[in-house]
């Protein structure tokens, strides 16, 4: 009788005893479902922009950037600063702000690796994000800040003068050049435009960029009229001169001269990631576009062709 | 007045309150995922065409993309085709001409409803969107294409 007791008492224990450790269990995984979703959306927003805009103002929120853990999962916290940038990009005017919210949580290693995704989505060519005005705030806020190495300051500092020089709006570094047989400024400009277009050796789109400049007929007009002066400037050649001699596939209006003491190169003075690198300045030897394609630059000369 | 000449009197508008209700009790009730937009007299072409944005918020994900079409007797065609598709910005992730099939046999039509028919598609690949934020998904018919009895039509990203 009191073994049965003692059997009934014992079960009822280990019944108790499962339950509670289940339900413990179960309370883990359930915070760690809630976790995961951590950049819920209050479900009373409906919109998809209304939405947008609560994910980007509240998408740090919940996760720990100090948490050093993230750096055993490195592809997830990328996939993190992925989305966000994503996200940013959908939602257009990106402010300071929201740019470096995230950065102001990092330190030590993590923010290393922070920094290393923004470069990746904002300065690299290659991704959809590439915006050199959006990375001058990273780089600015890198190089002032006191959670960043001295020795990362200065290789970042490096970036910055490519970043600083020649942005749109603020006036062109000038150059000294070679064309034919003078050495030349480049500023100031006489007529109404100049595109500068700093080629590289091994550019590759050279005959294809040519041939659209024949055809689309706003650069023949423009520079007959004397409001467009088109200067094909050869960079990193080490005052190889050949380069100048006549080219039956250069549109005849095109300018040739050349960097021969590499001074751009020396001297960081223009961005030269992209070969060739383009710039559209004004007569006042501000930048105008930096960087354009050539269909928005088309459309650019179109529209204020007769201006 | 007695209770069987009552009764009798209010029958055939109990009868039609029935059948209202019974109507609409056939129709499918759509949650707030989805993007809906009544047809009107000018159709569903190029011009005026079903767009609708969705968030999405984590990059490199399978989604889902659902159509669906509510349609009168006044539809002639046993087939209706559409054209789907989804934007990211600039960059089209998913388009393709979608033929619905409304009828299978003479006066038997596909979708659910006496009066209103509601046939429901779901594009059979799941798309993969590589890229969180906002994409447009949109609906209209090709040229030439006849949409008469087409009253709604619905979009949904999941």
């Amino acid at each position: 009788m009191r073994n049965n007791f003692a059997e009934i008492v014992a079960g009822f224990a280990s019944l108790i005893s499962a339950f509670a450790l289940s339900s413990c269990s179960l309370e883990g995984v359930r915070r760690e479902l809630q976790s995961q979703d951590i950049h819920h959306v209050p479900s009373y927003m409906i919109e998809p922009r209304e939405q947008l805009n609560y994910l980007v103002e509240h998408y740090w929120d919940k996760v720990n950037l100090k948490d050093t853990a993230w750096l055993s999962r490195r592809t997830e916290l990328e996939r993190q600063f992925m989305d966000y940038f994503a996200l940013l990009d959908s939602r257009g005017a990106i402010s300071q702000t929201n740019m470096l919210r995230p950065l102001e949580k990092m330190q030590g290693e993590m923010l290393m690796e922070a920094l290393g995704y923004y470069r990746r989505a904002y300065y690299d060519l290659n991704s959809p994000y590439c915006n050199d005005e959006l990375y001058r705030y990273v780089v600015i806020w890198a190089i002032h800040s006191p959670r960043v190495p001295r020795e990362q300051q200065i290789a970042i500092r490096q970036s910055l003068k490519g970043l600083e020089y020649n942005r749109v709006g603020k006036p062109a570094k000038d150059i000294v050049y070679t064309n034919d047989s003078t050495t030349v400024r480049l500023l100031p400009i006489k007529q109404k435009y100049l595109l500068l277009s700093l080629t590289r050796p091994g550019d590759s789109t050279a005959v294809e960029r040519h041939e659209y400049l024949k055809k689309r007929g706003v650069y023949t007009r423009m520079t007959k009229a004397r409001q467009l002066r088109v200067l094909n400037l050869y960079v990193g050649y080490q005052g190889d001169k050949s380069v100048l001699k006549p080219d039956s596939l250069l549109p005849t209006f095109v300018e040739k001269g050349i960097d021969t003491k590499d001074s751009i190169i020396q001297h960081s003075l223009y961005d030269l990631r992209r070969n060739p690198s383009l710039y559209l300045l004004g007569k006042d030897g501000k930048v105008l576009l930096r960087n354009p394609e050539l269909d928005e630059l088309s459309r650019y000369l179109e529209t204020n062709e007769k201006n | 007045m007695s209770l069987y000449d009552r009764l009798y009197r209010v029958l055939p508008q109990s009868l039609l309150v029935a059948l209202c209700l019974g109507l609409g009790a056939c129709q499918i009730n759509k949650d707030d995922s989805w993007s809906m937009l009544p047809v009107d007299r000018e159709g569903l072409d190029s011009l005026h065409s079903l767009k609708s944005e969705f968030l999405v918020r984590r990059g490199g994900e399978m989604h889902h993309l659902d159509l669906f079409i509510r349609h009168d007797n006044r539809t002639e065609r046993d087939r209706l085709r559409l054209i789907l598709s989804l934007r990211r910005k600039t960059d089209t992730v998913y388009r393709d001409t979608i033929d619905l099939r409304l009828s299978e046999a003479p006066s038997t039509w596909v979708g659910q409803g006496l009066l209103n028919h509601e046939v429901e598609y779901s594009v059979p690949q799941a798309l993969l969107l590589q890229e969180a934020g906002i994409y447009e998904a949109s609906i209209y018919a090709p040229r030439g294409e006849e949409t008469k009895g087409l009253t709604l039509v619905g979009i949904r990203l999941r």
